[in-house]
């Protein structure tokens, strides 16, 4: 009875998440949207969107509304693996000196990795670890970090001079690739007006650690239709060129395809959605909502689509209605 | 699974609606396209009942094709899918699928059913049946448009029809007659008029052609004839046997003959009363003509000439009066199919130079009826085409002549003077007949003359063998065959 409890009020605490959201981030809608469904599934998401956006502005609002400990990190070039991590230091005490270790940012439920792409690429690959295993290993010893857990990073898309661009097995690693648009004249005003007045409300916790782990142990339940859970599937293999089925525009611009961690991706943020939807079951609409999300940063361009100026959103479009 | 399943019955019901419809859209083209192919086909081959053939390969083939395609089974996938795709979003599938315990998969199942039970089956798309109701409708109006083209076969059937309600109407008319003649006939008599009207329907009804028809009528003629006959010689014989009994065998002998002088001479000594008494014995013409020879009187030639004349008349009358009816129905009969009309004494009393020529073509009277050149043996005017061609020509469509057309080839090859190398142009031939003046005759190639170049002796058999193969593979009545027959046998003879 619990269990079906559970289920009933997922839709319930999954909108208290996102009105407590709204109160404070102005628009966006579609961008909330995905990062919950991200967080509720478990996984990492990388925003990028031009600077003043609101993207640190919205990780810190959720991780208020999650009751989460939150760290930031803003990576710069200079910045080394061991900053994030944490490092051993040498401490003096009553029985002598020894080497504690200091834990780093990364030390906490929600880290907001702010321009990721500015690290070398050296401290990126810092983050693999805790991204996928959510564990981190300095010198030789293994900690864990704390559940839930997520990476949020955030990349600018202009300013590419002095950055280093993911390489691809991180990218791999976030569930959601969200691109923050530019606010519209209304929602501009409405930033405006928040800015301007202080309402003096802090961000209310809507649901705790072990609550949101709850919600993600009952989005795992919700089935899926061999139909649909196919259709993920021929979505994914869709974008590898070298298969049999490929679509012509996979064969011509795409010179690799997504993981199977985008099947993963699009299967585990589909049964989010559909729980929040009011359905008990995966729909095609679900898979055809995240997908692009999970395959954006999944797929490579190769010089033809440079040259003739193709960029993923349409080609993912494309490919959607080939399989369709 | 079973509240999945019993949820789904309505959308079952849809779909089996759906396939029905599907189903009876592609037989109806289907059958539409038989019908065409029935309607092009009549016109080759006649079909009587083609409209109804038509409509019930229409109407069959569409039921059919129907019925077996709602009838297919429909498998609970196939519905949850076609419920799903009205707005569901895979409710119903992932419920079949989905047989775990689980409080979720409950849940889904419990949603699943309240969905499929506020969801209305009409909302689930029909077939698309316009491309066949459009193939359908192509078909039915070319073979409508079929209906009014002249169709040669409908033609043949309709005159056939007409052929056999004519078949129908001579058998009733003459039935009629015969009916009409029993009354003055004996019982034998009756029986045989009745068995000749009966084969002559049961002929008539067999009649593939109007030559048959032709020959039963002829048949039938012939043995009206026969009947004819046979009554008058019964009253005849009848006649004579009551004058022998009475003891007036001179008498009797001298009615036999038909001597009207021998009669009026015997008449002389002849007993009135006993004659009287012996015509109260008699019926019909037989009472008559005994009558009219005990009413001669005692005196005077002139009276006794008259009871022989009046006797005479009485049983000529016997033997024109029996099956009289019959006998001119089945004249008017055969003259009205275009036959040869067998001119008996009964309807017309004229001779045998009439016998087998309709007066038409070649045949000219005066001349046997076979053979219109003299001594051109088999020639043009002996096929029954020649013979009845006036008629054949004047009923459309008469099969009989076109069994029998002329085959020009094989004629010329038994009458071409070639074959022999002895061609002569024509010229004139005197022809010395034994106790006759002599007459002049025109001869030359392909004509047999006396004096001939084609040597008759050598090929007489041939031709004979010839021409009565033909004559028996002709539509020729049997008499007409009996011709050919007797025409060769008379130049073999000589």
């Amino acid at each position: 009875m619990e269990q079906r409890e559970a289920i009933q009020n997922f839709a319930g605490q999954y909108e208290k998440i996102r009105e407590e959201i709204a109160r404070e981030m102005v628009g966006q809608a579609e961008v909330v949207e995905h990062l919950l469904l991200a967080v509720v599934a478990g996984g990492n998401v990388l925003l990028e969107g031009v600077p003043g956006l609101g993207k640190t502005h919205l990780v810190r609002v959720l991780s208020k509304a999650l009751d989460l400990p939150f760290s930031r990190i803003q990576f710069t070039p200079d910045l080394m693996p061991a900053d994030i991590t944490g490092t051993n230091i040498l401490v003096r005490s009553e029985e002598g000196t020894a080497f504690r270790f200091q834990k780093g940012p990364l030390f906490a439920s929600i880290v907001l990795a702010d321009e990721i792409n500015r690290a070398t690429p050296k401290t990126q690959a810092a983050l693999l670890e805790a991204m996928q295993e959510h564990s981190v290993t300095v010198a030789g010893e293994t900690m864990a970090l704390p559940e839930p857990y997520f990476v949020l990073a955030t990349q600018n898309p202009v300013e590419q001079e002095g950055t280093y661009p993911l390489p691809e097995a991180q990218l791999d690693r976030f569930l959601f690739k969200v691109l923050v648009p530019f606010p519209t004249l209304e929602e501009l005003s409405g930033i405006m007006d928040l800015t301007v007045k202080d309402s003096g409300r802090e961000t209310r916790r809507v649901v705790g650690a072990e609550e949101l782990l709850a919600m993600r142990e009952t989005a795992r339940k919700v089935p899926i239709a061999a139909s649909v859970q196919e259709y993920a599937l021929k979505l994914v293999l869709a974008t590898h060129p070298e298969t049999e089925n490929a679509p012509e525009v996979s064969r011509k611009y795409l010179r690799f395809g997504a993981s199977p961690r985008a099947a993963q991706a699009m299967l585990g943020t589909a049964r989010v959605r559909a729980l929040n939807q009011g359905r008990f079951n995966v729909a095609f609409e679900d898979i055809n909502y995240v997908a692009p999300a999970c395959l954006r940063h999944r797929l490579g361009l190769n010089f033809e689509a440079v040259t003739e100026g193709r960029g993923t959103e349409d080609l993912i479009r494309e490919i959607m209605e080939h399989v369709k | 699974m079973n509240e999945i399943l019993n949820a789904l019955r309505p959308v079952v019901r849809r779909l089996r609606l759906n396939r029905f419809r599907a189903g009876a859209s592609a037989g109806l083209a289907v059958g539409a396209g038989l019908a065409l192919a029935v309607q092009v086909l009549s016109f080759w081959i006649p079909l009587p009942g083609k409209g109804w053939i038509m409509a019930a390969c229409v109407a069959a083939c569409a039921l059919a094709a129907g019925t077996g395609n709602a009838l297919r089974k429909i498998p609970p996938r196939m519905a949850a899918e076609a419920a799903d795709g009205c707005g569901l979003k895979e409710r119903a599938v992932t419920a079949l699928e989905e047989t775990g315990d689980g409080e979720m998969a409950k849940l889904l199942r419990e949603d699943a059913c309240r969905q499929l039970q506020h969801l209305d089956p009409r909302r689930i798309p029909g077939p698309r049946t316009g491309r066949k109701l459009l193939a359908a409708l192509g078909c039915a109006l070319a073979a409508a448009g079929l209906f009014l083209v002249p169709n040669p076969a409908e033609r043949q059937m309709a005159e056939e029809a007409a052929f056999r309600q004519e078949l129908s109407r001579a058998a009733a008319q003459a039935e009629e007659a015969a009916v009409k003649d029993e009354k003055a006939l004996g019982e034998a008599e009756k029986s045989e008029l009745r068995k000749l009207a009966a084969d002559l329907k049961r002929d008539l009804e067999a009649s593939r052609d109007r030559a048959d028809a032709l020959v039963a009528l002829d048949r039938a003629e012939q043995r009206a004839e026969r009947l004819r006959q046979r009554t008058a010689a019964d009253a005849l014989q009848s006649l004579a046997d009551a004058l022998t009994a009475a003891g007036m065998e001179a008498l009797a002998e001298a009615l036999k003959t038909g001597d009207e002088a021998a009669l009026a001479e015997q008449l002389e000594a002849a007993d009135t009363e006993k004659l009287a008494e012996a015509a109260e014995g008699l019926e019909g013409s037989a009472k008559e003509a005994a009558q009219a020879l005990a009413s001669a009187g005692a005196n005077g030639d002139a009276s006794r000439a008259a009871a022989a004349r009046s006797a005479m008349d009485a049983l000529d009358a016997e033997s024109r009066q029996a099956v009289s009816n019959l006998s001119s129905a089945l004249s008017k009969l055969n003259a009205q199919m275009g036959g040869t009309g067998t001119k008996t004494a009964s309807s017309q009393g004229e001779g045998d130079s009439e016998k087998g020529t309709s007066g038409k073509g070649n045949s000219g009277s005066g001349s046997s009826g076979m053979g219109s050149q003299p001594g051109g043996g088999a020639g043009r005017g002996s096929t029954n085409e020649d013979m009845g061609t006036g008629q054949a020509q004047n009923s459309a469509g008469a099969k009989g002549s076109e069994a029998a057309e002329y085959r020009e080839g094989q004629y010329e090859t038994i009458y071409d003077p070639e074959r022999f190398g002895r061609a002569t142009r024509d010229e004139m031939t005197n022809l010395n007949r034994q106790g006759e003046d002599s007459v002049q005759v025109e001869t030359g190639p392909g004509r047999g003359t006396l004096q001939g170049d084609v040597p008759y002796g050598e090929v007489v058999r041939e031709y004979a063998e010839a021409g009565t193969q033909a004559a028996d593979r002709a539509n020729l009545t049997d008499r007409e065959k009996q011709w050919v027959r007797d025409y060769f046998t008379l130049l073999a003879d000589q």
